[in-house]
């Protein structure tokens, strides 16, 4: 039968952690792509302590909220990659896979002689992503780097928050899909190389390089004219009002954005205030963009008694961009979420049921109706499946790594 | 010098950043990009900041010269009968087309996926939206400041009642655009493998909530709204010739940067005994921390906390980002000429692949640089036409 989801000729050896690698990884897996992602009881992957503080139960790895919302669709194994006969395994595995993913700083592949002339000495066409903090080469390629280091290495903060506060960060740990997503594009851009040419290739991508590329406005501006561009808080560069606005009830905003006069004219008529648009403070952009201190206090009157969702709703019905801030619990519940399919619900062992972000939403393709299919795995799950049933170990084989501890189901210790 | 992309051939009509961004990489591993831009006026990204010597001007924006190095400009109204044929007749020889209208607003001006899949079936269709093409919402418009807002991103920081702030610089319209990229190139791996020519329907929502979607998945574990794990890491504290981030991950970073700042009695405060405790008195423990690092030097302490294995961050301006060691031994950064605006310094390849490395050879076009070049190449207009349809304000 013809595979009908782009990626199901496919198949990713994936030893990336925390989540920049795993989400290049998931893409191609939640499109069809057989993604083996490699553990090992000595070593899991760190993020499967990330989120879950606080809860001491047992099983503790197989309970992290990110680690299984960010390697869903993919089987899972563990190998002792300091063991011979897991580097074999390994290398075995290449041999029939197509892409090879790992993050961690440049040394540790090397040092396990896995790095790319030796992957590619066994398969010409293998493409290898590496995606450490700061790249594969480079005076501080060994420095490691997490979520919250990257994002101001790459120099997000510095343009975020109010221009007489601190430099601001985004919390959200984003620079790690950020790069992830460019690995994606990445390793896509060589397999359309390798269906030219047959060969694979090596791709290295820093972490910090691929975010501040989006910041190619803000360097430029340096570049330019030797000037540093402000913090803007909620501010537009020309565009005003231009913020969030409390509304009715508990932390509720509205984001409210004016570009033209027209808009300007259409929000007075929503908020019931047809004489603003007669008062002179406010008469063009350059007036509102002037006043708006104090155009920010007449709509936040008018807000306050707005609930956000229908605030957006009737200003985006007269031409007005507005947007809730949306909290997870409204996130989930939300009606267009819903109906395109953001988030799939998957049943996973020991924690149940629950919805996830499906990692392709954002990129529908037509005819493809993209969900989550597989929770992410246990630790060691596929073992069996994967030694044996791709790469024909015998059970005796399989029960001897097993004894030996280069695979297992239970981190060492635990 | 071989290129990734070199065989196709992309028509992008998109007017914002997200478009842009998503062609630019397409551009950089060898795609020949054709930027659709309205005649006279041209994309609106043209009147953007920053302008060179801070004087707007068509061939002034930073922000587009950015965006557009490496691609070629035509200028063509496609709301014009002969427009249209035009912009057909290059849809008919191209392999993916990028645009950003409204949902419905291309099949409105008979340039649909329907109609450029008649006359080129393996034609890939990026569509890039606010909130994708289907769902209540489609028809609604989303910014910079609404993206971030929408997508719950503020849910990530644990301070509920305070006010949200959107992120700097356009990240949400970039990240938008890199949805659009790794959208794209799937399409086209699938249509070399299954024949098949997809449309890639690309949402600024969803794009912007997925890379900020820890909240959701912690909220459908554990029914926390305020995800506050960022509280753990303490954040950006202002120093005595900058800005310094500490990042701490876990209790024995925290015990590290207690004893390197000589605060050890913070160790036996119960106040700061357990992260949870340490979340109740964050602003405590902040200020304590601040006292101390206000009167230090930046990269003193930055050296000092690596030697301590202390994970403190510098935070740099973009004159730093550019003055960056890693930065130039990697050839980041790349200057080209640009005939108006001179030598710019901006970004290079995002990513290096080793035997198809980026490589974007012209600078960005001039409004229209192209138009006569491509009208009277491969489509085959005569200089005659030319005068005529710029008479007619075609192109």
């Amino acid at each position: 039968m013809k595979p009908t989801l782009p990626f199901a000729n496919l198949r990713i050896v994936d030893a990336t952690n925390s989540w920049a690698g795993p989400f290049t990884t998931q893409i191609f897996a939640n499109l069809g792509a057989e993604v083996i992602k490699v553990e090992s009881i000595q070593y899991m992957d760190t993020w499967r302590a990330s989120g879950n503080l606080g809860d001491n139960q047992d099983a503790y790895w197989e309970r992290s909220p990110l680690w299984n919302s960010v390697n869903t669709d993919k089987l899972g194994i563990t190998l002792d990659l300091n063991d011979p006969r897991a580097k074999d395994i390994f290398l075995k595995l290449v041999k029939i896979s197509d892409i090879v993913a790992e993050n961690f700083t440049p040394r540790v592949m090397k040092n396990f002689g896995l790095d790319y002339p030796a992957l590619q000495a066994i398969n010409p066409g293998i493409i290898m992503i590496s995606l450490p903090a700061h790249g594969a080469t480079g005076p501080w390629k060994d420095t490691g780097g997490f979520a919250a280091s990257i994002e101001q290495t790459a120099g997000i903060p510095m343009l975020t928050g109010y221009p007489d506060g601190l430099p601001k960060m985004s919390s959200a740990g984003f620079t790690d899909p950020i790069a992830g997503i460019n690995g994606a594009a990445a390793v896509l851009t060589a397999l359309l190389s390798r269906q030219k040419t047959g060969k694979g290739q090596y791709i290295d991508l820093s972490q910090v390089e691929a975010t501040t590329s989006l910041l190619g406005d803000a360097i430029v501006d340096y570049s330019m004219n030797g000037q540093i561009p402000p913090r803007r808080g909620n501010r537009h560069p020309f565009a005003a009002p231009h913020g969030y606005y409390p509304c009715k009830g508990e932390d509720k905003w509205l984001a409210l954005a004016i570009y033209t006069d027209a808009e300007w004219q259409k929000l007075c008529r929503v908020m019931r205030q047809p004489e603003l648009t007669r008062d002179p403070r406010f008469a063009t952009a350059d007036d509102r963009y002037r006043h708006q201190d104090e155009l920010d206090a007449i709509i936040e009157q008018w807000t306050r008694q707005q609930e956000h969702y229908t605030a957006m709703h009737r200003l985006q019905k007269a031409g007005i961009t507005a947007a809730p801030v949306l909290n997870p619990q409204e996130l989930l519940a939300d009606p267009h979420l819903a109906a395109r399919g953001t988030y799939s619900k998957v049943d996973r062992k020991i924690m149940g049921e629950h919805p996830y972000p499906v990692p392709t939403a954002p990129l529908k393709l037509s005819g493809i109706k993209a969900k989550i299919k597989l929770p992410a795995p246990l630790l060691g799950e596929h073992n069996e499946y994967v030694l044996g049933d791709i790469l024909g170990l015998s059970p005796d084989e399989i029960q001897q790594l097993a004894k030996d501890n280069v695979i297992g189901k239970r981190p060492l210790g635990m | 010098m071989t290129k990734a992309l070199g065989k196709y051939k992309v028509i992008d009509i998109s007017r914002g950043i997200a478009g842009a961004y998503c062609t630019r990489l397409m551009a950089g591993f060898g795609a020949e990009v054709i930027k659709i831009e309205k005649p006279n006026t041209g994309s609106p990204l043209r009147r953007l900041r920053p302008f060179k010597s801070n004087v707007p001007g068509i061939e002034n924006s930073g922000l587009f010269i950015y965006l557009n190095t490496g691609k070629k400009s035509l200028t063509l109204d496609i709301t014009t009968a002969t427009g249209k044929q035009i912009f057909l007749e290059l849809a008919r020889r191209a392999d993916a087309v990028i645009e950003d209208f409204a949902p419905g607003e291309m099949a409105r001006r008979g340039l649909g996926i329907r109609a450029l899949q008649q006359i080129n079936p393996k034609l890939v269709l990026t569509s890039i939206t606010s909130f994708g093409q289907s769902g209540p919402y489609k028809n609604y418009r989303l910014n910079h400041l609404g993206a971030w807002g929408m997508s719950g991103a503020r849910y990530n920081d644990g301070t509920p009642g305070v006010k949200p702030v959107q992120i700097g610089g356009w990240l949400t319209h970039y990240i938008t655009g890199l949805f659009a990229n790794a959208g794209t190139l799937t399409a086209l791996y699938d249509r070399e493998l299954n024949g098949k020519a997809r449309r890639v329907d690309v949402s600024m929502l969803e794009s912007v909530m997925l890379i900020t979607c820890y909240p959701t998945t912690i909220y459908a574990y554990r029914g926390l709204v305020h995800n506050a794990v960022s509280k753990e890491r303490m954040g950006i504290f202002k120093c005595k010739d900058g800005y310094i981030g500490l990042n701490l991950y876990g209790r024995l970073n925290f015990e590290l940067l207690c004893s390197f700042l000589g605060l050890t009695e913070m160790l036996t405060d119960p106040r700061f005994s357990t992260p949870a405790a340490i979340f109740e008195h964050f602003e405590e423990a902040r200020a304590i921390i601040a006292e101390k690092v206000k009167d230090r030097e930046k990269m003193e302490l930055f050296k000092s906390g690596a030697e301590w294995r202390i994970p403190i961050g510098l935070v740099p301006d973009v004159k730093e980002i550019l003055e960056s060691p890693q930065h130039q031994a990697r050839n980041f950064f790349e200057t080209v000429k640009h005939p108006a605006a001179g030598a710019v310094t901006m970004p290079g390849a995002p990513f290096k692949l080793s035997s198809t490395p980026w490589q974007l050879t012209s600078p960005a076009p001039l409004l229209g640089e192209h138009t006569r070049e491509i009208l009277t190449g491969e489509l085959g207009y005569t200089p005659d036409d030319i005068v005529r349809l710029r008479e007619r304000g075609v192109i």
